[in-house]
């Protein structure tokens, strides 16, 4: 049976999307599942650091090799053990990242990541609204983006989640893509829909076929706690999609203290509030993944 | 003449269902106004700058002509209510009537006619 994947992406860069994937990673193993963690940033690969391994001797870049890697033992031996119990890890790029990579490349790549046995891969695909992060986003089967209440990351998001609509109408229809910038998805449509009426129904569904989750971390006042809300309600206005609020996780300076001690705050301080919801959240994430999945 | 396709244009602007009270169409113009001003963090970086100010301006524009429908309403209700008032009021011509009708007798048919339907 394939893994469930869980792909963590935003559009900008120290959102906390390292740090939450391996915090989800690790709860969802203390809850029994076989957990894979996939370094697959292409610009900041580091979470074999969270884990206190240094200079790995495998990394993803060897599955960009489709020889190497075409059977479920060639790609499972570059699992390494993370020290958590049923949690692997595959860390990330060394040197080569996969920027020329097209989209069937990097769908390659996300199906042979597939042949990993576990029961769930979680995904850190960087940030930034490239192909790679937002083809590996939208191939898992849920994408959570993970966000700042800060202007530049919503401005960011917004970038990413276009991106994320131009794949759709694009996987879809094999349209080619409108033009990204200033894109609004839903007021385009609605000026397809005046000529070409059968078509846009089809780019309509093709941007509801999935809805994406969303995660607000580091709020410091209630008003930034409920920035998800708001930024959804945009989102379905003017993209046409769907997003599923994950809620805020607040700033805690003890998961600074952790990074800084290279231990997880998972393990280090269970029993912080921001653990709690985490844990919370987490739980939030299964039910709905496993709903979607089976 | 406000057709009903501006009507209900009006309510998708304001994210409204078509027969909202006024106090719903205040507080969704009050939520999108906020959530669409220059510099609101849900917003941030969505549109180009004339574009927010069009947006803006629709939002405004819908929130005035919905208020206004429903002033009219409620004044075309109340001059409905005001005119069936007016036509209850009591002239002296059918005073009688009214008291005649009120009278304990007039509970009571007594003419031959009385009690043919049960026949």
């Amino acid at each position: 049976m394939e893994p469930v994947v869980i792909a963590f992406g935003g559009g900008k860069g120290g959102t906390g999307k390292s740090t939450l994937a391996v915090q989800f990673s690790i709860s969802f193993a203390q809850r029994g599942f076989r957990v894979v963690l996939v370094d697959a940033d292409p610009n900041g690969a580091n979470l074999h650091t969270f884990f206190g391994l240094e200079d790995p001797s495998v990394s993803i870049q060897q599955m960009l090799d489709e020889e190497q890697t075409s059977t479920p033992e060639q790609v499972n031996a570059l699992i390494l053990p993370s020290g958590v119990p049923q949690l692997g890890i595959l860390p990330g790029f060394r040197d080569m990242i996969p920027l020329h990579f097209s989209g069937d490349e990097i769908q390659d790549v996300a199906q042979r990541l597939r042949l990993l046995d576990a029961d769930l891969l979680i995904l850190d695909v960087g940030s930034g609204s490239g192909r790679w992060p937002v083809i590996l986003f939208e191939d898992a089967n849920a994408g959570v983006l993970v966000s700042l209440p800060e202007a530049t990351c919503i401005e960011r998001d917004y970038h990413f989640l276009r991106h994320v609509c131009q794949w759709r109408i694009h996987e879809q229809l094999g349209e080619e893509k409108p033009p990204v910038h200033g894109w609004l998805p839903v007021p385009w449509l609605a000026s397809v829909r005046r000529s070409e009426p059968e078509k846009a129904r089809e780019m309509q569904d093709a941007l509801r076929r999935r809805a994406f989750f969303f995660l607000v971390n580091q709020y410091r006042s209630p008003e930034q706690g409920k920035l998800s809300g708001e930024f959804l309600s945009v989102v379905r206005r003017f993209f046409g999609i769907q997003g599923y609020d994950l809620g805020a996780l607040g700033y805690d300076e003890r998961l600074l203290l952790a990074i800084q001690q290279r231990q997880p705050i998972l393990l280090s301080y269970p029993d912080s509030r921001w653990v709690e919801k985490l844990q919370e959240i987490s739980d939030e994430l299964l039910q709905l993944v496993q709903g979607e999945s089976s | 003449m406000r057709t009903p396709e501006m009507i209900t244009r009006d309510h998708h602007l304001l994210e409204l269902e078509l027969g909202s009270s006024k106090e719903e169409i205040e507080l969704a113009y009050q939520t999108l106004l906020l959530r669409y001003a220059v510099g609101s963090l849900a917003s941030y970086g969505l549109f180009r700058i004339d574009e927010r100010h069009r947006f803006l301006t629709a939002l405004e524009g819908a929130y005035h002509r919905l208020t206004k429908d429903f002033e009219a309403f409620q004044t075309t209700l109340q001059t409905g209510l005001d005119e069936s008032q007016q036509e209850l009021e009591i002239s002296p011509e059918n005073a009688h009537a009214i008291e005649d009708a009120e009278t304990p007798e007039s509970l009571v048919d007594t003419s031959d006619n009385a009690g043919n339907d049960k026949d």
